[in-house]
């Protein structure tokens, strides 16, 4: 069977609606040919579904918000739309689900080394409550001790004393450190809920990093033990290569994608901001995930050789810090005549390759593939200063020659409140550019009137600087 | 002379002194939390002088760098800088990567304030493991190698073997102190405590032990009324706590006996002696990396562990728990407290503002009441 | 007490074939919602914002785990020039329906039904859209979606329609297809205002027509638009009430992944489909609207020991429609009843 079953239409974002009726010209043969957990089969694996399914599952906001109208970026969403129901398949089919939490690159790529383990990030349940337009998980971390002024990454505390948005965990691994202090406070009463909890150092970045590296060997030398101990597998030098390989087609496809979507406009913010966040942990299922990025990369490099933009030329150019929660903002910037050319979401340590190719010594043991993950990791954007975070900023809008700069917060996020007006701060200094630093309101249908007026004001700013 | 006056004074004689010294070419280093290695500082030849002030008017001030979600504590130390007697010293910071927020203010200070600032990187797990001891003494030196270069002065075993032992003198001298809190009646309050301690920190070390072996005989001789009845012995704990603080527990203090307390500013500050061995750094990393955890390590189990202990020895009826807005390490563990410590607790979460005083009063009391 | 989990996260559980805090509760309250809430009942079925209102209100009142927006079978018929009429604090009644006779092969059976504009429907939709954005996160709302049998039933005077399936399969068969082109069509309005539609066809019940009879000429086109509606990989309840003891495999055999049961032994269908299909039943309702309250706990209490041991998974219902008089206190008794008797223990041990 070709693709040639299903057209794509000119490229457009398009409404919830609209998508509703694109659906109905897409082939059964297609929505049976897709299934996660490749090779599998089975029925219940299939999930090229539109967002009306999701929605009627309760994900209310996907109704307002707007989409790519590629049958790829359809894949995409179906996949990452169905990943609860991906863990539970998981579990049911004798996978062992590890929860990986708060370091935002390494450990998957580690756990996923392991054969039949399968890592996934219980931080992303952040974006429940406003997929949902729902308090329910807050409310669950509240009664735990979280409540409001703290990160929306509080959600995943909600869930894991619900049980319903992934299996419990047959191990829970737990990096802090130099990170985000909300997110440790979760892990911590995680650990209070679950008994055991395997935790992880996050060492700070400093001039000096030599000691950093060997530090998270020895990490994650722990992780590996455990999951031997777990799995009763021991991980073998090629397994783990072949686990940082699978890693790095991963993150070698997405950089190549933000270099098309960012630099000529094919592919929206919203879904680019979906596969910047796949490089943590792959949506549970990297082999499938990885079909997909490809998807996603010839369709970026068919728009770019038909030149088919989905977002304007002449569209006011931002550069984004810290994701935002409410993904209804990056489709509204973008109705205003603005797009996206450059993100610090706070995962530098996974949108990198692993260099692995330039270890020259022994590969007969782990620990050449261990170091190489480690030097990786310390790139990450929260473990340094924040001047790194502006510096990476400032390099982007640089490149991509940004007219402005959007730096959305979390009310009572720890880092968001010390460094957001830092950052700022820094930016200003290096770049003529005006900067709008927001918080992100609770989830709810619509962004709150101020956000909204701020939003309009500075998008006019930036086309009266022209 | 009662102990108060005697405090401010002293208090007030040092900042005087701190200035002669300073005028003198030594250097005054501030830090902020208890894993900040003192005998460090003292082995290069500087002064080390805790910050350890909040206040309302300097957390406004703090507000030009920071935004009104950020540490109050944080906020009020930028506030702080320009205006305090001790602040004004400083000739450069050293902070220890503990909680975010605390991590990121030496940044804030040297972008802002432009005083020089050393952040040393403590693992925020709080197992002990070898490699993670190995990182802080890596760390240490360091440290040790800055203030060097810093204070311009060569830092020796000797010199810190010194300092180790000055400063247990100090912490042996406020365990006896806050011992007296076992009896029944004990002739030493928490406030008491409190401002002891920060005068005792902010001496010499040799005239800070000196100071405390004065007040325990002074306390353990005086003739105190002969107390009525017995009042709830109650635990404090929670964020940092200063004597921006003092009012909180003059409140509590007023019908109740605060006979124990998990503050960093506190008890976790002397709780056991530093043993120097055969490598004082090494000894140093490992001291400072078991000490009794705070509530941001990983896990915090010791501190719970330490709780329990406590409210066992000291007979602990009841917790007050005082967190500092946002301070998210303490505030989001008071569930967990009131489910596993197995006695009252009363959370007290605000900032350095003065406005709800009246209604932390009621609240004290209502507690108090029911206990 | 409390719940630990939404009834929208224990139904999740439930169709991902995991096992949830307690059993879901599911009385089937629809046009007793009305009465129970104290709303005029042509002001239910004529008025979209009514029905969800009281949907709503009845949900919130006595806790259970499902919205059901629904009226009665012949929606879908009216759509299609059925006639009803709307008496006064009544449900509508069947007035005239399109066809006095089958038609045959000379008539054309074109065109198809507009759900934002024919006969009530648009009330369905307003009632979807309503319920969705209030409480959609929390609670799954079901649209009561009248299979084509059922539907066909009420587009020709229905003893006519019944003998055709002797005399003139092939127009019934013809009827049918056309019928069950517009039923796809209200279950897409229904998709797309938020509500998951269930597929009802009690005029299919063992009680009316033969096994033989179901075979041909409901489930193929009750197989049809469970087609339409696994194509969103929605998870699809069919409901036929009256006695399904006889065709119950084959009610199995629609696709459905959820069946709603009335007059049959729970422990017999479990045995013959509770490993394909998760069963919803099936407390008889005049017990529910004449029984005490201690009467109606206790029936409930047994039926939701039986079936709690349904492999698929096993949902507290009502056979049927709970009677519109029914009072309030015996739907509390069964929810209170099936809440206790459904619990799971094990759960987040299991989970």
């Amino acid at each position: 069977m070709s693709r040639a079953h299903y057209q794509n239409p000119p490229a457009a974002r398009v409404t919830f609606e609209e998508w509703g009726e694109l659906f109905q010209k897409i082939p059964d043969e297609l929505i049976e040919r897709y299934h996660y957990f490749p090779p599998n089969q089975e029925s219940w694996s299939k999930y090229l579904f539109p967002p009306q399914t999701f929605a009627l599952y309760g994900a209310r906001h996907l109704r307002r918000l707007k989409f790519d109208n590629s049958l790829a970026c359809l894949r995409m969403w179906g996949f990452v739309q169905n990943e609860t129901e991906r863990l539970f398949r998981a579990r049911q089919t004798g996978r062992r689900v590890i929860a990986t939490m708060g370091d935002l690159g390494a450990l998957p790529v580690i756990v996923n080394s392991f054969p039949g383990c399968l890592a996934f990030y219980p931080d992303c349940i952040w974006w429940t409550p406003f997929v949902m337009e729902s308090n329910v998980l807050f409310e669950a971390a509240a009664r735990l001790g979280i409540g409001e002024a703290s990160c929306f990454s509080r959600a995943a505390l909600g869930a894991f004393a619900k049980h319903a948005y992934f299996p419990d965990p047959d191990l829970v691994i737990a990096a802090t450190g130099a990170s985000c202090d909300d997110y440790s406070g979760v892990e911590q009463l995680v650990e209070w809920l679950v008994g055991d909890v395997l935790w992880v150092e996050t060492p700070l970045r400093q001039e000096q990093n030599g000691g950093a590296v060997e530090l998270l060997v020895e990490e994650y030398r722990r992780v590996v033990a455990r999951l031997e101990e777990l799995t009763g597998h021991r991980l073998t030098p090629a397994e783990l290569s072949a686990g940082i390989s699978r890693t790095n087609r991963v993150r070698r496809m997405v950089a190549q994608l933000r270099k098309l979507a960012y630099g000529q406009g094919v592919l929206p913010a919203l879904e680019m901001m979906v596969v910047e966040f796949g490089n943590l942990h792959y949506y549970s299922d990297i082999a499938e995930w990885t079909e997909i990025v490809a998807h996603l990369l010839a369709l970026a490099r068919s728009r770019v050789q038909h030149g088919q933009r989905v977002l304007s030329e002449d569209a006011l150019r931002l550069v984004w810090v810290t994701p935002p929660a409410d993904p209804l903002l990056l489709c509204y910037v973008e109705d205003r005549g603005a797009r996206v050319v450059g993100t610090e979401f706070v995962i530098n340590q996974a949108l990198a390759e692993i260099d692995f190719c330039s270890v020259k010594t022994d590969r007969s043991d782990i620990t050449q593939g261990l170091r190489a993950i480690a030097r990786s990791f310390m790139a990450a954007s929260l473990i340094g200063t924040s001047r790194q975070r502006a510096e990476s900023v400032i390099r982007q809008a640089r490149e991509q020659g940004a007219e402005g700069i959007i730096v959305s917060g979390v009310f009572g996020g720890s880092h968001c409140a010390m460094e957001s007006r830092l950052i700022a701060d820094y930016v200003r200094e290096a770049l003529d550019l005006p900067i709008l630093e927001f918080d992100v309101g609770a989830p709810g249908p619509e962004i709150d009137r101020q956000t909204l007026t701020r939003i309009d004001a500075f998008l006019e700013l930036l086309r009266s600087r022209r | 002379m009662r102990i108060g006056a005697r405090l401010a004074q002293l208090r007030s004689a040092r900042v005087e002194e701190l200035q002669k010294l300073k005028e003198g070419g030594q250097k005054v280093i501030g830090y902020f939390c208890l894993y900040a290695p003192v005998e460090l500082i003292r082995a290069a030849g500087a002064i080390p002088v805790r910050l350890m002030r909040g206040g309302s008017e300097a957390a406004d001030s703090g507000r030009r760098f920071l935004r009104a979600d950020a540490c109050p504590f944080c906020r009020a130390c930028l506030g702080n800088f320009p205006s305090d007697p001790v602040f004004r010293l400083v000739d450069a910071v050293v902070a220890v990567n503990t909680c975010d927020m605390m991590r990121r203010l030496p940044e804030v200070i040297g972008h802002h304030l432009s005083i020089p600032t050393f952040q040393v990187y403590l693992s925020r797990t709080s197992e002990p493991l070898p490699h993670r001891i190995d990182e802080f003494r890596r760390q240490l030196k360091l440290l040790a190698d800055w203030l060097g270069s810093f204070c311009g002065s060569g830092l020796t075993d000797n010199s810190l073997v010194e300092a180790i032992v000055v400063f247990n003198r100090l912490r042996q001298g406020l365990r006896r102190l806050d011992s007296l809190r076992d009896a029944d009646h004990p002739p030493i309050s928490q406030s008491q405590l409190l401002d002891i301690a920060a005068v005792a920190w902010l001496l010499d070390p040799n005239a800070g032990a000196e100071l405390l072996s004065s007040l325990l005989e002074h306390l353990v001789s005086a003739v105190r009324p002969q107390a009525v009845g017995l009042r709830p012995r109650l635990m404090a704990g929670g964020s940092i706590v200063t004597e921006d603080d003092r009012w909180i527990l003059e409140t509590i203090e007023e019908r109740a006996l605060v006979v124990a307390d998990l503050w960093c500013t506190g008890t976790r500050w002397f709780d056991s002696d530093l043993i120097p061995g055969d490598e004082p750094l090494a000894a140093l990393a490992r001291f400072y990396f078991t000490r009794t955890a705070c509530m941001c390590r990983r896990p915090n189990s010791g501190l719970y562990q330490a709780a329990h202990e406590l409210i066992r020895r000291r007979r602990v009826q009841g917790l007050v728990f005082k967190t500092l807005l946002y301070c998210d390490a303490w505030s989001f563990e008071v569930p967990r407290l009131k489910a596993v410590l197995g006695i009252p607790v009363l959370h007290l979460d605000s900032d350095y503002s003065t406005e709800n005083r009246q209604q932390v009063r009621t609240r004290i009391e209502a507690f108090l009441e029911n206990l | 007490m409390k719940d630990l989990l939404t009834p929208r996260e224990r139904f999740g559980l439930l169709v991902m074939d995991e096992p949830q805090d307690r059993c879901p509760v599911f009385p089937l309250l629809t046009a007793a919602a009305a009465r129970l809430t104290g709303a005029n009942l042509r002001d239910y079925y004529t008025d979209g914002i009514v029905m969800a209102r009281c949907q709503l209100q009845a949900q919130e009142r006595f806790g259970t785990d499902f919205i059901s927006l629904f009226s009665e079978v012949g929606i879908v018929a009216e759509a299609l020039g059925s006639r009803f009429e709307y008496p006064e604090d009544e449900l509508p009644v069947l007035s005239r329906p399109r066809w006095r006779e089958l038609p045959d092969g000379s008539e054309p059976l074109a065109g198809i039904i507009n759900p934002m504009r024919d006969g009530r429907l648009p009330v369905y939709w307003a009632a979807a859209r309503c319920a969705y954005e209030a409480r959609a996160d929390t609670v799954p709302i079901l649209a009561y979606i009248p299979a084509p049998f059922t539907t066909a039933q009420q587009l020709v005077d229905p003893e006519t329609f019944l003998l055709g399936l002797v005399e003139r399969p092939d127009d019934v068969k013809r009827l049918l297809e056309f019928v069950t082109r517009s039923v796809i069509t209200f279950c897409r309005a229904m998709i797309d205002a938020g509500a998951l539609p269930i597929l009802v066809d009690p005029l299919a019940s063992g009680s009316v027509i033969s096994p033989e009879d179901y075979r041909q000429f409901a489930l193929p086109y009750e197989q049809a638009v469970i087609r339409f509606l696994h194509r969103y990989d929605l998870d699809v309840i069919l409901h036929i009430c009256g006695d399904t003891t006889a065709p119950i495999e084959l009610m199995a055999d629609s696709g459905a992944d959820l069946l709603s049961i009335d007059r049959i032994g729970l422990a017999e269908a479990i045995a013959k489909v509770g490993d394909r299909c998760r069963i919803i039943g099936n407390l008889d309702t005049t017990g529910l609207w004449l029984g005490t309250p201690q009467e109606v706990a206790d029936d409930v209490g047994r039926m939701t020991a039986i079936g709690k041991a349904c492999p698929k998974g096993f949902v507290a219902a009502t056979g049927c429609e709970v009677p519109i008089e029914t009072p309030a206190e015996n739907i509390r008794a069964f929810v209170t009843a099936a809440r206790e008797a459904g619990a799971n223990h094990h759960f987040a041990k299991t989970g």
